[in-house]
């Protein structure tokens, strides 16, 4: 619905990985880089933490849509976490679009600690993405009409 | 929800800070009448002294069962408030933080929004905070006595700074003496010392301290028990010995190794590697072998190697030095990446060596009547193809772990990096930790490091292991993560996927159990499980869910 782009503000899930992600945001805060309100902060202890039961719960409840922050590759705290998140998010990638979620409102981006500006980027740029896209068929009562 | 919640909220205006955006005061009024919300208070530094005992004395009190703080970030204050709870009889696990500073009031402009949004992080807090459950904390006595696997130059430095530190050191060499490839090297330049001074040096630093014990010609065969509690098996001489150690220094150095299909070249009398070049300038009756042009190849394994462009560049300028001559280093571009390199590049420079860059066009390299022919496109001179003929063509080789690394590895179940290196918890942040606790490596045997960050490497080893075991004690949080024996089918999906070897089968109970003192808290294990049976305090299905629940409220 491009009509209303403006007034629509997304609601967007973002599990954020306490080792990264996490305290990118906080220096965005300590350097007030704004960003959208619709964000929605999880803290997880690591991106492979996070369960494709809750990214599925999340667009239930009704996010627009869900990011997943992880370590930069070959820099994980815990190794192989972000490895295991990216499977995971390529795994309900695949069926996401079957029960009629657009693929675009899940993703997964890498990023350090000390990567504020990217953080936000990384936010508004998919705040952008799901204004275009309109709020979710789930929420806007689609699925299953 | 296990019992009924009575819960604090404790809001910080952070001095003003977070009040300038966020109606904190309205925020409150709104808590106050959620049934379950015990207490609310408003203040102006709530980590202050003051601040903090008077929130011990409300938890005690008025019986609060869970704490709430609307306020700064955790990462700034969640230790502060958890030693607050505990001192005051309250599990510190009971704690959820909304982050409204740093991640609310600071970072949306309009104070209706920032209220709003503020308001909205506390009430998913308070709903995590419901079905929170307390973590019990246990000391547990570890070992303080450290076994090193390695006697070449990280091990040794390992060794002594530990036993300066007053930890019990088992020195593992599989060889007859200690050294390792300190034996081969011919000069440490720029320092003065030669190799056989350092290893006499350190040797005798070794026998003058009676808490190293060394075993040469020694094995680990077996590796029992836990971080903390290891029980090693070693054989030496044939007889087996049994050992506690506490913690594992793996310095087992590097070995080199010529591919001879990748170059597409034979070694032969007058193509040598650099450690035959090394061996040459080691023993004087050599030396009249040594011809007047020698050139240096670097870089055409495609892979940078530091260990071999300092031995080029070290041994270039001995070379130089020595006998005078042509000296020409061949490289695809220099780099010089650790302390004391560049100099060193300079110093070569000044004294007449020769650099030829060749970029990304390859040399060729063709052998003819005793001389070796190299032709390459040279960088500096606009891309003209130089030609030029060597005596003796000295060639980088190879960079790769020791020779058995692939049977210690499996002993000591640690796992090895995409270039064949144990690997690292994090290159970055924990370069000398392994993926498993109570492990560590040093030197050359998890990067490409030449001695004097060898050396750097074994002091940096022994701390971590100091830091891990230096009181004999260790803090685990019991059952963090814990499995339900009922719902595990052993499956095992969570043994191969804990990227810390944190999870070991109950054989009594048939189901799968996390090393509480291994564990690091990733919640991988937690994640992965098909049956749903491991839950990660602090991050359950329900503390998640409970807090996805906003997402249905509009903003
Ligand atoms: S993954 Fe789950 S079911 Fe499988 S062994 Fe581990 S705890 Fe048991
Ligand atoms: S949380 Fe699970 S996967 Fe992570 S270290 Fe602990 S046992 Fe291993």
């Amino acid at each position: 619905m491009p009509e209303d782009k403006n007034r629509f503000s997304p609601k967007i899930a973002a599990f954020c990985c306490f080792h990264s992600a996490y305290l990118a945001a906080d220096s965005a805060g300590a350097m007030r880089k704004s960003y959208s309100d619709g964000v929605y902060i999880i803290r997880v202890p690591c991106a492979g933490k996070v369960e494709g039961l809750h990214i599925l719960q999340a667009f239930e409840k009704g996010a627009d849509g869900v990011l997943i922050l992880a370590c930069p590759q070959e820099s994980c705290h815990y190794i192989s976490g972000n490895i295991r998140a990216k499977k995971r998010v390529d795994y309900i990638l695949r069926f996401l679009e079957e029960i009629g979620i657009e693929p675009e409102r899940l993703k997964l981006f890498n990023l350090a600690s000390n990567q504020a500006p990217r953080f936000v980027q990384v936010v508004n740029e998919m705040a952008e993405r799901i204004k275009d896209l309109g709020p979710s068929p789930i929420k806007a009562g689609v699925i299953g009409r | 929800m296990v019992e009924d919640t009575k819960i604090g909220v404790f809001l910080c205006d952070c001095g003003e800070v977070i009040s300038r955006n966020i109606d904190l005061s309205g925020i409150r009024s709104n808590l106050e009448k959620i049934s379950d919300v015990g207490h609310v208070t408003l203040s102006h530094y709530l980590c202050s002294q003051k601040e903090i005992e008077l929130m011990g004395s409300e938890i005690s009190e008025k019986g609060l069962n869970r704490v709430v703080i609307g306020g700064c970030s955790p990462q700034f204050c969640e230790v502060i408030f958890m030693e607050a709870m505990e001192k005051s009889g309250l599990n510190p696990y009971l704690l959820s933080i909304a982050n409204i500073r740093d991640q609310c009031g600071w970072v949306h402009p309009g104070k209706t929004r920032a209220t709003s949004k503020a308001a909205r992080q506390i009430k998913m807090a308070i709903s995590k905070a419901r079905f929170l459950e307390p973590i019990k904390k246990e000391t547990v006595s570890i070992n303080r006595d450290v076994l090193i696997i390695g006697g070449g130059i990280s091990g040794m430095e390992a060794a002594i700074e530990l036993s300066e530190l007053d930890h019990k050191v088992t020195l593992l060499e599989r060889e007859k003496v200690l050294g390792g490839r300190l034996h081969q090297l011919y000069s440490l330049y720029p320092l003065e010392l030669t190799p056989g001074a350092l290893l006499a040096e350190k040797i005798e630093a070794i026998n003058k301290r009676a808490n190293i014990e060394v075993l040469t010609t020694a094995e680990l065969l077996k590796i029992e028990g836990h971080p903390g509690n290891f029980v090693a098996k070693i054989q030496r001489d044939g007889s087996p010995i049994t050992r506690n150690f506490g913690a594992i220094v793996v310095a087992t150095g590097c070995d080199t190794q010529f591919p001879t299909e990748r170059y597409g070249l034979e070694l032969s009398d007058n193509i040598i590697t650099q450690l035959q070049f090394e061996r040459m300038l080691k023993s004087q009756e050599e030396w009249d072998k040594i011809p007047q042009k020698i050139g240096f190849m670097l870089d055409i394994s495609d892979e940078y190697s530091r260990i071999s462009t300092i031995s080029a560049l070290r041994n270039g300028l001995a070379a130089k030095r020595r006998f005078g001559g042509e000296v020409y280093i061949f490289c695809k571009n220099l780099k010089l990446d650790a302390p004391g390199l560049e100099g060193l590049y300079r110093e070569a420079r000044d004294e007449g060596v020769i650099f030829f860059k060749f970029g990304d066009g390859m040399p060729t390299i063709s052998p003819a009547h005793g001389q070796i022919n190299i032709q390459l496109e040279d960088l500096y001179l606009a891309r003209e193809l130089v030609t030029l003929s060597c005596d003796l063509l000295v060639v980088d080789e190879k960079i790769i772990p020791q020779r058995d690394f692939e049977i210690l590895k499996s002993i000591l179940n640690i796992d090895l990096d995409s270039n064949g290196f144990y690997q690292q918890a994090n290159v970055h942040l924990y370069p000398v930790s392994s993926i498993r606790k109570g492990i560590f490596s040093a030197g050359s045997c998890r990067a490409d490091l030449d001695f004097s960050d060898a050396l750097a490497d074994g002091r940096a080893a022994a701390q971590a292991v100091h830091q891990l075991s230096y009181s004999g004690k260790a803090w685990i949080e019991v059952e963090k993560l814990v499995v339900d024996a009922d719902k595990c089918a052993l499956c095992l999906t969570c043994i191969r996927s804990c990227p810390h070897h944190a999870i070991e089968v109950d054989h009594e109970k048939q189901a799968a159990k996390v090393i509480d003192l291994a564990c690091q808290g990733c919640g991988i294990c937690a994640a992965e499980c098909p049956a749903k049976a491991i839950q990660h305090k602090g991050y359950t299905d329900n503390e998640i869910g409970a807090q996805l629940e906003f997402l249905e409220e509009a903003i």
